[in-house]
């Protein structure tokens, strides 16, 4: 090793001494950064961030289209329809109205209902008239599990401390004050993370959700 | 002039944590406070509601290869399923899931190191993989090993482990694994496990960035 480079080596090892940076704030700047960052590219037709948005967002898609469909071939044939059809919708998409993966949630919607007007096209060729087909409670119940997939992926997307907090408090039954001391934080900071994060989930339900 | 609940006290409402009798009180009269309320209770409900199936399964590989046949793209596949990351999901349910199984005492059959603290490492995010770290001692020197299954190869970029505070406010970067082999790490002399309990693997892009990506693929905390 010469000497610069050990010069080199040694100035990036001192500086990269334990960083007190929270992984929390860094993840929440980061996700909105990176929707906005994905967003303009796939607008602009820049083929990599086809490729980020799938990365993003398929298993969102895959999921819902699971669940809706409850087949594992029809799920990935609506996730790949789904963005097929986004990428050469791209035009259709404006940043001002919405956000790319609310966009590609409504794109999913879409072809759900689709996929349900052709298998029932079918069915109807297949069965007697007069049969009729009693969808309508399972549709309901559906749409809360939407609603909890969605739960579950913006939950995934909190930083830390707060997506730990939120899990001890939904799925623990903790207490605020429980929480607190079990995490060793002050009890304001913790209810203030609970407050902001479930306004966050609030949100995110209601721009991408189905309850609304 | 009314004054409505603040947010603070209705986030506590909603988990169901004692209401005040004032507050009660205004709750029935109030039809903003209501209705804020029944919001919140909504995202609480459908929270708790959660259940197994509801954690969220990643189209296999060969859509995303259809997706770019059917369009005639020419691009690199999104490095296998690992950066469907920082995006996604999993980890949840059940809490902090931390598994966590101490086992003091058992000797490592390769040196006269004894393993301390070791934690099974779990997804984050839905990157699928799964790990183990340990802490083995020997004499004054501490030693963390790193092992994740199957940990897809990276074009851009590398893993790097790290050790953090069990709120994930601190952390340590201790050095890089890479794929196909296991790595151990010598903890600085002074720092304690017990503060830092959390192991990380994160995925980092050669951006010159020292600081954690905030793209995590495994993560587990050691039992303190």
């Amino acid at each position: 090793m010469t000497a610069t480079l050990l010069h080199d080596y040694l100035t990036v090892a001192l500086f990269r001494e334990p960083d007190t940076r929270s992984w929390g704030s860094f993840v929440e700047l980061e996700a909105q950064d990176v929707v906005e960052d994905v967003s303009v590219r796939f607008v602009d037709g820049d083929e990599t961030a086809l490729a980020d948005a799938y990365r993003a967002w398929s298993s969102l898609v895959h999921t819902i289209a699971l669940r809706k469909t409850g087949n594992d071939a029809d799920a990935a044939d609506i996730t790949q329809a789904v963005f097929v059809s986004a990428w050469r919708g791209r035009a259709g998409f404006d940043p001002q109205r919405g956000t790319l993966p609310a966009w590609l949630l409504g794109i999913t919607r879409r072809r759900i209902a689709d996929h349900w007007e052709a298998q029932s096209r079918d069915v109807r060729k297949l069965t007697a008239v007069g049969e009729s087909q009693d969808d309508e409670p399972v549709e309901a119940h559906m749409d809360s599990v939407i609603d909890r997939v969605l739960l579950v992926d913006e939950l995934s997307r909190l930083g830390e401390p707060q997506r730990n907090i939120m899990e001890l408090a939904f799925f623990q039954d903790l207490t605020h004050a429980q929480i607190a001391g079990q995490l060793g934080l002050p009890l304001g900071t913790v209810k203030s993370h609970i407050r902001r994060s479930l306004e966050r989930l609030r949100l995110r339900l209601e721009v991408d959700g189905v309850a609304y | 002039m009314v004054s409505h609940i603040d947010d603070d006290e209705l986030t506590m409402i909603s988990f169901g944590e004692p209401t005040r009798p004032a507050d009660e009180e205004h709750l029935t009269q109030c039809e903003h406070c209501q209705s804020r309320l029944k919001q919140l209770d909504f995202v609480v409900s459908t929270a708790r509601g959660v259940t197994d199936a509801d954690r969220p399964v990643a189209p296999p590989d060969s859509v995303w290869d259809a997706v770019v046949a059917e369009l005639a793209l020419t691009p690199e596949k999104p490095v296998a399923s690992v950066t469907s990351i920082e995006v996604a999901r999993n980890r949840i349910l059940l809490g902090s899931a931390v598994t966590a199984g101490l086992i003091l005492g058992q000797s490592d059959d390769a040196l006269n190191s004894v393993v301390v603290a070791r934690t099974k490492l779990e997804p984050v995010a839905g990157s699928g993989l799964q790990g183990t770290a340990a802490v083995e001692a020997s004499g004054d020197s501490s030693t963390l090993r790193v092992s994740v299954r199957d940990l897809p190869a990276v074009s851009d970029g590398y893993y790097e482990v790290w050790m953090a505070t069990a709120d994930a406010g601190k952390m340590v970067a201790l050095g890089t694994l890479n794929p196909g082999s296991d790595a151990a790490f010598i903890l600085p002399r002074g720092m304690k496990t017990a503060d830092y309990p959390l192991v990380d693997v994160s995925l980092e892009r050669f951006d010159g960035n020292a600081g954690h990506s905030a793209v995590s693929v495994v993560r587990g905390q050691l039992p303190v």
